[in-house]
């Protein structure tokens, strides 16, 4: 039996596909960098070695976002800012989201980087095309239904190949309930890579830290943009409306 | 409908004349034109397209560029697709920031076709009504004579609507390679390369 299989009943088959194409793809090369993510390379194990868990801690994990086995203070965010910190990110800007919202509420805290509430997400597309204009380096956050409003305005970041940032947080995709957050949803992933934007999805909390790294690389060293999906699975916001 | 006598392209020739190191963004439509017949600049990032996105750029820029003035020449329809970006920059309140609309109630990119400001919509009133401090309709050249000094100087950030005749000013050649546009940008604003 599968640690899928029991952390989350009929929807064995696609947690199993999923993970474990994460966790191939992670033990094919890429290892956590243990000198600047807060957990150890020896905690590390891949999802089909993980112990089952009782039910109570379990679901408390799945809803917030936090690890569904150990280290139940553990959560990805304060690892992500703290890269934000190392790589000079000073501009942030979002509109409020649930499944971001540690690590909104983490660079709010940070005198160091400008956080900006936009009315709308493509606002925040601008807005970080400019800091980048302007010399310097933002982040964009996001939920899946912001990348929508987005599409146009992701022009000026194909056409200008402009450095681009962005974290995308999962609705409509893993044990939704609203279905007003399915079409989008399922059409995020699409939209961005339609609109040049290249898309790495975290399906496992740990993976994130690891992942925000690869991809800012990715981003402000080779120029480029580039969006990290936290799945719905990490976030667990589904039951909110 | 209310008959209005200053021509675009004079008015941004005239608050261009004393830019002195401002860094400009221009919305897609009339206003890149108007603004790269003053002369082209490096200091100058032109839009071509991302309708309602000029306002959020040059407010990304103002961020990133505290000590020098980021002024956005645009149109009223390019404002009007971006509207929710005065709410932000009214709650910001960018101090380098000011934004000039060329207000002529038309698109005249795509012939000529009302906005809603020909239908009375007060861009000055929501820019007022969204925290931004100072404000002006600019109906006539006298008031623009007292206004070029309030986009330049003062604590920003500003917002001016200049109301002009709905007649095209001729195309000029203005750069569209955004690549190479917004990497010279950056390079005068920043002195970053790459």
């Amino acid at each position: 039996m599968t640690v899928a299989s029991i952390c989350f009943g009929d929807r064995t088959e696609r947690a199993g596909s999923s993970y474990g194409g994460a966790t191939r793809k992670l033990g094919a090369g890429l290892r956590p960098a243990v000198s600047v993510t807060s957990y150890s390379i020896m905690k590390w194990r891949p999802c089909s070695l993980r112990k089952p868990l009782c039910r109570g801690s379990r679901r408390q994990g799945w809803k917030t976002g936090r690890l569904p086995m150990n280290d139940q203070d553990w959560h990805w965010a304060p690892d992500v800012h703290r890269h934000f910190q190392e790589i000079g990110i000073s501009q942030a800007a979002y509109v409020p989201d649930g499944g971001l919202a540690r690590l909104i509420e983490l660079c709010n805290a940070d005198e160091t980087i400008r956080s900006v509430v936009l009315t709308t997400e493509e606002e925040g597309v601008a807005q970080i095309a400019g800091a980048w204009l302007g010399g310097e380096r933002g982040v964009f956050l996001t939920q899946s239904g912001g990348v929508g409003n987005c599409i146009n305005m992701f022009s000026m970041i194909a056409e200008c190949r402009i450095p681009f940032f962005a974290m995308v947080s999962m609705r409509g995709q893993w044990g939704e309930t609203i279905p007003w957050q399915v079409p989008m949803g399922q059409a995020t992933v699409a939209a961005l890579e339609a609109a040049g934007v290249i898309v790495q999805t975290a399906w496992d909390p740990r993976e994130v830290p690891e992942m925000v790294q690869a991809a800012t690389r990715l981003a402000f060293d080779a120029g480029r943009a580039v969006a990290v999906v936290i799945s719905q699975r990490i976030t667990g916001t589904g039951e909110r409306g | 409908m209310t008959e209005y006598t200053l021509e675009r392209r004079d008015v941004v020739h005239r608050i261009l004349k004393e830019r002195g190191d401002a860094a400009v963004v221009t919305g897609i439509g009339n206003a890149s034109h108007d603004v790269a017949s003053a002369g082209d600049d490096p200091l100058n990032m032109y839009l071509f397209g991302v309708m309602g996105g000029a306002v959020m750029t040059a407010f990304g820029i103002a961020l990133a560029q505290p000590d020098r003035r980021v002024m956005v020449i645009t149109g009223d329809g390019e404002l009007l697709a971006g509207i929710g970006s005065l709410a932000t920059v009214g709650v910001e309140k960018p101090k380098n920031l000011s934004i000039v609309v060329i207000d002529n109630q038309a698109y005249g990119a795509t012939g000529g076709q009302l906005t809603h400001t020909a239908a009375g919509v007060d861009l000055v009133g929501i820019a007022a009504a969204s925290g931004i401090p100072r404000t002006a309709l600019i109906e006539d050249e006298s008031v623009l004579e007292s206004a070029i000094k309030d986009i330049y100087q003062g604590e920003g950030p500003y917002f001016a609507v200049v109301k002009v005749v709905a007649v095209a000013a001729p195309r000029v050649h203005v750069p569209n390679d955004g690549t190479l546009t917004a990497r010279r940008f950056r390079q005068a604003v920043s002195g970053k390369v790459g």
